[in-house]
């Protein structure tokens, strides 16, 4: 009963059920192995060696260019500051059908549920940190039709616990079964047509969004899925498509025609990569108009306690609104008095927003990004004349790209160079230099990633 | 009960545990010569000013908790860097000008000697981590270096105010180094110490909070000591969002018992210890271009400036900004048109 005997006459006595999917796939050499030993096959092909006949080590190097190969293709500089929309309104849209029950990858046996629990989990915890003005709403497609979840909010907290009651829901008291929360076909108009009478109430200076992540072949609508995509494209509402499963045309057509980015996941990490893109802010399209946008900032109340409990100066006692709890301390609209326990959020009565200064920061680093930096040592076999042209893209309006030139020419042969941010010292072999252009101090390629993604910062130009 | 579970787990999770804390000394040359010299003045004035040390009775201070902070646990870690008008400076560790020191270069100690040796490869970041730092040596390191900072100052640049902003990236980027490079199975716990005198530049606010942000990110705490005649709103903020310790204290000739007793507290005990807290933290934003406090503002959705008029156009960014439905309700009067009259009347367009 078992499978006929591979290439090699290798039996695999542990395949029960000729149903299985199997473990094993031919590799790059025809060899079976698994798939992730597929990156190491051939690696004595890639040693190099220097003149001396000796062995050039260089796979910190490459590591190292590895790692920065991926910074740099997510921030690119270019002449004009590009607009971007910080304000966000975004719908999540999760598919939910039989595609979601499949496993991950043919030689992974976990399924692709707790991959995109994971994933969004995730997204969600970066989205509110990158963009603490901004909104999400959940929406989800499964059985042909497709439910809003949530509304659009700036609570993080209420997305999460949403997310977790889909995903893993805790069970319930009675005796009930609880349905099905998977199966069934997707529907890629419903989900559109929900979402878009949802964001028409969003005032103009936002940006419209709806991230999508698919995990499905096909789309079971009630109409005509193009005329929705028409309609989507004039309201301009900037539609993104994360697939788990293969490239499909009517995700391919939505996601060009409302300038959003289609993305198929090879795997896991890639899923998650793709969709954390999706946090940054995307740039603007000219449909969207600038306006103002009254907003408020509200002083901490007096009467708020400290982090051991004990209440300082008076003692007021809070009701609230929304959940009607009694508490000590919190935020009062200065138009219309009324009262919040957190920020940011829209006033309920008057209809204004409340941010505090903190949340407003925490966007600036979008509109005031740290200019890549550049590598010291030009690539190997790379003459002097093309040496230069390494620099072209990566330097903002205004930099002496000559006197850059020559700093890095005369760098390149120090060997005694410290990263200035952490004070390692970068020998010239096997390890990537990189200049900061305004400030002309060195860095190495950790540092130059926590600046970068983390820090926003450069430490040599404040 | 004092050997309840949480004391419990706070003193064995200690064992493991590395301390480490980062010093940020503001070495603003114009302000502590101007408060040594009117030290020196012979006159009622000096009475008001009785309280201000000058940076040799602070630099005491400082080193005198430094030495308390390093005995009270042998694995206690400390790095040292002095916030200058122009750029940040590590104290300690130090490197000399950014170059790795020749074999040959002869050095006062051998402890500075080994120190350079273990900054500088990160195979020997375990010896940093292993070996007990020495008080002399850190001593006479800072004391050189500082003198050093002290002589290189240029004039023009002493009045911008000194680079806080700086000195916290670069010790983020120092935290995040060791963290990376730390030996297995130890938490490493950090915090910075950042004391004050030089007045808040509104130009760094960006860059501070970034960096305060990062560090939330990485759960170090920052403390702040303020030594100026005024309250810095930037490192309250940062005190509060990165859950550290604000204080700015009455008597500045006994600031070694505020050091002492308050920033001498490891992370792990702070719910454990009274803590001085922070009344009232203002986090109203001030108007970009009349620098008053506000509550209620206008935001410009592009570049997120603040304004407490309504305005036409963003001062910063240019761009002109859409008619409101304010204006078609009567709410705001329209923008004139050149020619004609301003118009009066409160009807919808």
């Amino acid at each position: 009963m078992s499978e006929p005997a591979q290439k090699n006459n290798v039996m695999d006595i542990d395949a029960e059920d000729d149903n299985e999917i199997p473990d094993h796939v031919h590799g790059a050499s025809g060899d079976t192995g698994y798939v992730w030993e597929g990156q190491f096959t051939g690696a004595w092909s890639m040693l190099d060696d220097n003149q001396e006949g000796q062995i050039i080590n260089d796979l910190q190097l490459k590591e190292q260019v590895r790692k920065r190969q991926r910074l740099t293709s997510m921030t690119t500089v270019t002449d004009s500051i590009v607009r971007k929309g910080i304000i966000r309104f975004m719908y999540l849209i999760l598919d939910l059908s039989a595609g979601v029950l499949q496993p991950v990858a043919h030689d992974l046996k976990q399924s692709r549920v707790s991959v995109m629990h994971e994933a969004t989990s995730d997204f969600v915890k970066e989205f509110f940190d990158q963009n603490p003005l901004s909104q999400m709403g959940l929406i989800v497609t499964r059985r042909g039709l497709a439910e809003k979840i949530l509304e659009l909010t700036g609570g993080q907290k209420s997305m999460l616990t949403e997310l977790k009651e889909i995903f893993d829901p805790s069970p319930r008291a009675d005796d009930e079964p609880t349905p099905d929360p998977f199966g069934g076909d997707p529907s890629i108009q419903n989900s559109l047509l929900i979402a878009h009478s949802a964001l028409q109430s969003i005032p103009q200076y936002g940006s419209r969004e709806i991230v999508i992540a698919y995990s499905s072949l096909s789309t079971c609508d009630p109409g005509d899925v193009m005329t929705t995509i028409q309609l989507m494209k004039d309201s301009s509402v900037r539609c993104s498509v994360v697939a788990l499963d293969a490239e499909m045309y009517v995700c391919k057509k939505l996601s060009h025609d409302t300038n959003g980015t289609y993305g198929v996941a090879l795997h896991q990490e890639s899923f998650k990569e793709l969709l954390l893109a999706h946090a940054l802010p995307p740039p603007t399209t000219t449909k969207q108009k600038n306006a103002f946008n009254i907003t408020l900032i509200i002083p901490l109340d007096e009467t708020s306690t400290n982090k051991n409990g004990i209440p300082s100066k008076k003692i007021r006692q809070f009701i609230f609104n929304i959940h009607s709890e009694i508490k000590a301390g919190g935020y009062i609209c200065p138009r219309c008095k009324c009262k919040y326990c957190d920020l940011p959020t829209e006033c309920t009565v008057c209809n204004l927003t409340l941010v505090s200064s903190p949340h407003l920061a925490r966007s600036y680093h979008h509109l005031f990004p740290v200019a890549p930096f550049v590598e010291i040592d030009a690539p190997k076999g790379v003459d002097a004349r093309t040496a230069g042209q390494r620099f072209d893209g990566t330097m903002s309006v205004g930099t002496d790209v000559n006197r850059i030139i020559e700093l890095c020419g005369n760098m390149s042969k120090d060997n005694t160079l410290c990263c200035f941010g952490c004070l390692k010292h970068i020998p010239r072999e096997n390890s990537l230099r990189l200049l900061c252009t305004r400030c002309e101090k060195v860095f190495c390629v950790e540092c130059d990633g926590f600046i970068h993604q983390s820090l926003h910062n450069c430490p040599g130009c404040e | 009960n004092p050997f309840d579970k949480k004391t419990r787990l706070a003193v064995e999770s200690a064992r493991e545990n590395i301390q480490l804390l980062v010093v940020l000394l503001d070495t603003n040359p114009y302000i502590w010569g101007k408060r040594r010299s009117d030290q020196n003045q012979p006159s009622s004035y000096k009475q008001n000013l009785k309280t201000l040390i000058n940076f040799s009775q602070f630099l005491n201070h400082v080193l005198l908790f430094t030495n308390a902070y390093l005995s009270s646990n042998s694995k206690n870690k400390i790095a040292f860097i002095a916030a200058h008008p122009k750029e940040s400076k590590f104290l300690f560790p130090h490197t000399s000008t950014d170059r790795v020191q020749s074999e040959n270069a002869t050095t006062t100690t051998t402890g500075e000697q080994d120190l350079l040796r273990i900054v500088r490869s990160d195979k020997a970041t375990e010896e940093f981590f292993l070996k007990e730092i020495n008080f002399n040596t850190l001593r006479n390191t800072v004391i050189k270096q500082l003198e050093e900072t002290f002589t290189e100052t240029d004039d023009e640049l002493v009045v911008k105010g000194s680079s806080l902003a700086g000195a916290f990236s670069r010790a983020l980027c120092f935290i995040n180094r060791l963290e990376r490079e730390k030996p297995i199975g130890t938490t490493l716990n950090s915090r910075v110490l950042a004391f004050q005198v030089s007045p808040d530049i509104s130009m760094q606010y960006i860059s501070i909070m970034n960096a305060i942000f990062s560090a939330q990110k990485m759960n170090v705490t920052l403390d702040s000591c303020i030594l100026s005649t005024e309250d810095s709103s930037f490192l309250q903020q940062a005190s509060y969002i990165t859950g550290g310790v604000y204080l700015k204290p009455l008597k500045q000739e006994g600031l070694i018992q505020y050091l002492l007793s308050v920033f001498i507290v490891d992370k792990s005990l702070r719910g454990l210890v009274q803590l001085p807290v922070q009344a009232t933290i203002d986090f109203r934003a001030a108007c970009f271009e009349t620098k008053k406090q506000i509550d209620l503002g206008y935001v410009c959705s592009v570049c997120l400036s603040i304004f407490d008029q309504h305005k036409w156009s963003c001062s910063t960014c240019g761009v002109k900004f859409e008619v409101l439905q304010q204006v078609r309700t009567g709410a705001i009067q329209p923008k004139p048109k050149p020619g004609s009259q301003p118009t009066n009347n409160t009807q919808s367009k």
